[in-house]
């Protein structure tokens, strides 16, 4: 198998929860898309023609994460003319937009719940809920300390509970 | 309750991680109450996009495909293995390199340092000398592979 083979075999293994992770940690489909590609373009750029690198999934995870803040900088940097030209810009339901009405809509209403979260709480929350990583395999994929993402996953789950106690927001209805 | 405020209280207060995570670990998740009003991993999962739900979009990926294979036609045949290679070739030259220029820098100050304690004894002259009001001899002695410079100053035996 060479790399390119190998690299597709990864890319349909692990493109799903890659796009999930980076649709949770950034909230829109454009920028995770960025983020995807750079990531998936650094692993095939590593990869050994003939044998597939242990643990590859975390380590995809963790470029994608860094790709993630690459993106975050960057859309930081351009926010007040990425905001504006949003504002501006036509309704969703107008073509261009891929994402189905269902999923949007649920990147809109867990945007507004995400959004007071920082990009390391959205990934441990992610990470933790989804993939069922355990602290210390998160850790690896922050490059942290464990106790650190306990503090993360801690706030995590603490601010989003204040916010449906508050009545700010129920449950999604699936 | 007071325990559970107390520990939320100092969760919120401390300012260094692993002592917010003692509190966490010692309170927080052993507390029937405090667990409550945590989020669950399924109400976590009903806030986040999940893999099921990120739908296949026709054109991204291919597109991702064709790109790496547009870039890989561009480097050509080199395979990925040897490209690290090429790095590590580049950062061992680049070693040298320096390493050489450092050697030669440092042996032509030293020359230079060598050439000045060697003219010590020409640079400084004593044009004359007196001791006790009378006349005196002087002697510049540099002892060899030091920078000690003496100055020998002694009554001429005219003098005495």
């Amino acid at each position: 198998m060479d790399s390119l083979d190998l690299f597709e075999d990864i890319m349909r293994t692990y493109r799903a929860p890659a796009m999930a992770l980076a649709l949770n940690v950034l909230g829109n489909r454009e920028d995770a898309e960025d983020a995807c590609q750079e990531a998936f373009a650094a692993a095939y750029r590593v990869l050994n023609p003939g044998s597939r690198p242990p643990a590859l999934k975390a380590w995809l995870f963790t470029v994608l994460y860094r790709k993630c803040l690459d993106v975050i900088r960057r859309r930081r940097r351009s926010d007040r003319l990425v905001r504006k030209v949003r504002e501006e810009a036509p309704d969703p339901e107008t073509p261009g937009r891929r994402e189905p009405r269902a999923v949007r809509d649920k990147l809109v209403l867990s945007e507004c719940v995400l959004g007071v979260l920082g990009e390391k709480e959205r990934l441990v929350l992610s990470l933790w809920a989804h993939e069922e990583y355990t602290l210390n395999e998160i850790a690896g994929v922050l490059a942290c300390a464990p106790s650190t993402v306990r503090v993360h996953l801690f706030q995590a789950r603490r601010k989003i509970k204040a916010l449906m106690e508050k009545g700010h927001v129920s449950l999604p209805i699936r | 309750m007071f325990r559970c405020r107390f520990a939320e209280l100092l969760v919120k207060a401390l300012p260094l991680r692993w002592a917010r995570d003692l509190v966490l670990r010692r309170h927080m998740e052993r507390c029937p109450h405090c667990a409550e009003r945590l989020l669950s991993r399924a109400e976590a999962r009903a806030w986040l996009v999940s893999d099921d739900e990120v739908e296949d979009d026709p054109s991204f990926w291919p597109a991702l495909r064709d790109k790496i294979r547009r870039d890989e036609a561009a480097i050509g045949s080199c395979p990925a293995v040897i490209r690290p290679v090429w790095r590590w070739t580049a950062a061992v030259a680049g070693f040298l390199l320096l390493s050489g220029a450092g050697f030669w820098l440092y042996r032509e100050l030293g020359q230079g340092t060598v050439s000045i304690m060697a003219d010590a004894q020409l640079r400084f002259r004593v044009n004359s000398l007196t001791v006790g009001g009378e006349p005196a001899g002087a002697m510049v002695i540099q002892p060899p592979d030091t920078d000690l410079v003496i100055i020998w100053v002694d009554r001429q035996p005219s003098s005495q």
